[in-house]
């Protein structure tokens, strides 16, 4: 029993040593949610024109793109630190 | 007239088991991050979800006794609590992002802030288990769940290439970004082969008194039912794939998914993106919390059935009324429904094994299934999806933490 306890212990270290991402994934993970940020926004400017958008609607998006871009340049900044 | 009775079990377990928030949220980053290449995974899903739900009502409608009743009887009262605590903690999450998402929907029509939803949410769907029975549930989400159709539509309308679409239904390796498309692999499976559907399927199938002359007509269910909340669920996929994909979107927020239907439906595209999620996160909600009751009521030996006033079966309504009106506190507290669903999916995956791996016993016992045993193809089926949930349970966390 408590070989197998170690086997687990064992198996569960090794996969979470190995999770650890490097800074360099992690930037380059935040300029890609900045650049989907930016997409998202272009997309909302194409619809809102064609006036396929209620505007409460557009508000709702609009800070999702807000709160979604501090956060990947947050996130950028961190990962860019040394 | 028995039969579209029947089949309404199966499209009501596909909406709300199928089709729901999770598997919204994880076919939507699938189709925005990769295309149409998880389309295979879907389909694998939805294979290993048919032959489950067929096995839970074959179990139900020879053995007389539910899925979960046959596990405890036939492994004990230990083994029953050993999936129940985890079961629960996960249908409890589950069930909060259900809320979730029909808050969200209507956060997305009104401008309100979900959290202000939550508890109207949650005294809805419990009036509808309170004063309905199993027939209005079943068929009420069922006929609204057809406004899920939209995402199919839409998906027809942004015309797909076709080489392409099929050539997503064959398993392929990630171009790159590995860890993100095998977390979403996972989540996705984590989605739709969800526990709580196949306890709520053969209770169902118990509520509705089945026996062996339903073999038949529950084999065309679930291959009836499932196929159809795949359709729904593809659909979803190849909209955001064909939308978000092309302009380097990804899926962050609910706000974002509904842009995937405005495209190419116009303004309706949103009510209808809000409809359907509202719909099938309904069903979801209602199926998440009579499943967890009618796993205690059958686990504890009390009365269980929504077809006779609630006083009749009191602990039972208990267990669904503290199930959504706990889960919708998560919900009013502020928790992000995006966030939990995804968390409650990598938890969903980790349990897996404890609910496919007595299906490998429990459908070869004469003592439940008599003459209706398993044959080779059904046997194979259990045990490579018994393997794949276990591979799945054992990746989940890590790929998860990996930043998946």
């Amino acid at each position: 029993m408590r070989a197998i306890t170690l086997a687990f212990a064992v198996v569960g270290a090794v996969l979470l040593a190995g999770c650890t991402r490097s800074p360099e994934a992690r930037a380059e993970d935040a300029r890609m949610k900045l650049a989907s940020w930016q997409a998202t926004r272009r997309l909302l400017d194409e619809q809102r024109a064609r006036g396929d958008l209620p505007e409460q609607y557009v508000r709702q998006v609009m800070r999702a793109v807000e709160e979604g871009r501090a956060q990947a340049l947050a996130n950028l900044r961190a990962a860019s630190a040394p | 007239m028995r039969r579209y009775l029947e089949v309404a079990l199966g499209i009501f377990t596909s909406i709300g088991g199928f089709l729901e928030v999770g598997a919204i949220a994880t076919a939507a980053q699938a189709g925005a991050g990769f295309g149409f290449r998880l389309g295979w995974v879907l389909v694998l899903g939805t294979v290993c979800v048919i032959f489950l739900v067929e096995m839970s009502g074959r179990l139900s409608a020879v053995s007389k006794h539910t899925l979960q009743d046959a596990m405890r009887e036939r492994f004990g009262a230990g083994f029953f609590l050993v999936t129940t605590i985890p079961g629960l903690i996960v249908d409890w999450l589950v069930l909060a992002a259900e809320i979730g998402g029909v808050a969200l929907a209507l956060q997305l029509v009104t401008g309100i802030g979900y959290q202000w939803w939550a508890f109207p949410v949650a005294i809805g769907s419990w009036l509808f288990l309170w004063k309905g029975n199993l027939r209005l549930v079943e068929d009420g989400v069922a006929l609204l769940g057809l406004v899920a159709l939209a995402f199919v539509v839409a998906a027809v309308r942004l015309h797909p290439p076709v080489h392409a679409v099929v050539a997503g239904l064959l398993p392929s390796l990630p171009p790159a970004e590995g860890t993100t498309y095998w977390f979403l692999a996972v989540s996705i499976l984590g989605a739709l082969i969800s526990p709580y559907l196949f306890f709520f399927y053969s209770s169902g199938a118990i509520e509705g008194q089945w026996d062996e002359n339903h073999i038949g007509s529950n084999r065309f269910t679930a291959i009836v039912g499932m196929s159809f909340g795949a359709v729904l669920a593809f659909g979803v996929m190849l909209a955001a794939a064909m939308v978000f994909h092309p302009r380097g979107i990804q899926v962050e927020r609910y706000e974002q998914v509904a842009l995937m239907l405005v495209e190419p439906l116009g303004r309706p595209g949103l009510y209808l993106f809000a409809a359907a999620l509202a719909v099938t996160c309904f069903g979801a909600t209602l199926e998440v919390a009579l499943g967890r009751a009618y796993v205690f009521a059958q686990g504890f030996g009390w009365n269980y059935t929504l077809n006779s006033l609630p006083t009749n079966s009191a602990r039972f309504s208990l267990v669904y009324t503290v199930m959504i009106g706990s889960a919708a506190v998560l919900i009013a507290l502020g928790v992000d429904p995006l966030a939990l669903t995804v968390f409650s999916m990598a938890l969903t995956a980790v349990t897996l094994p404890l609910v496919t791996l007595p299906f490998i016993v429990l459908m070869n016992d004469p003592a439940y299934v008599g003459e209706y045993r398993n044959g080779w193809i059904g046997n194979a089926a259990v045990v490579g999806i018994s393997l794949l949930a276990s591979l799945i349970a054992l990746v989940a966390i890590p790929l998860q933490l990996m930043g998946g």
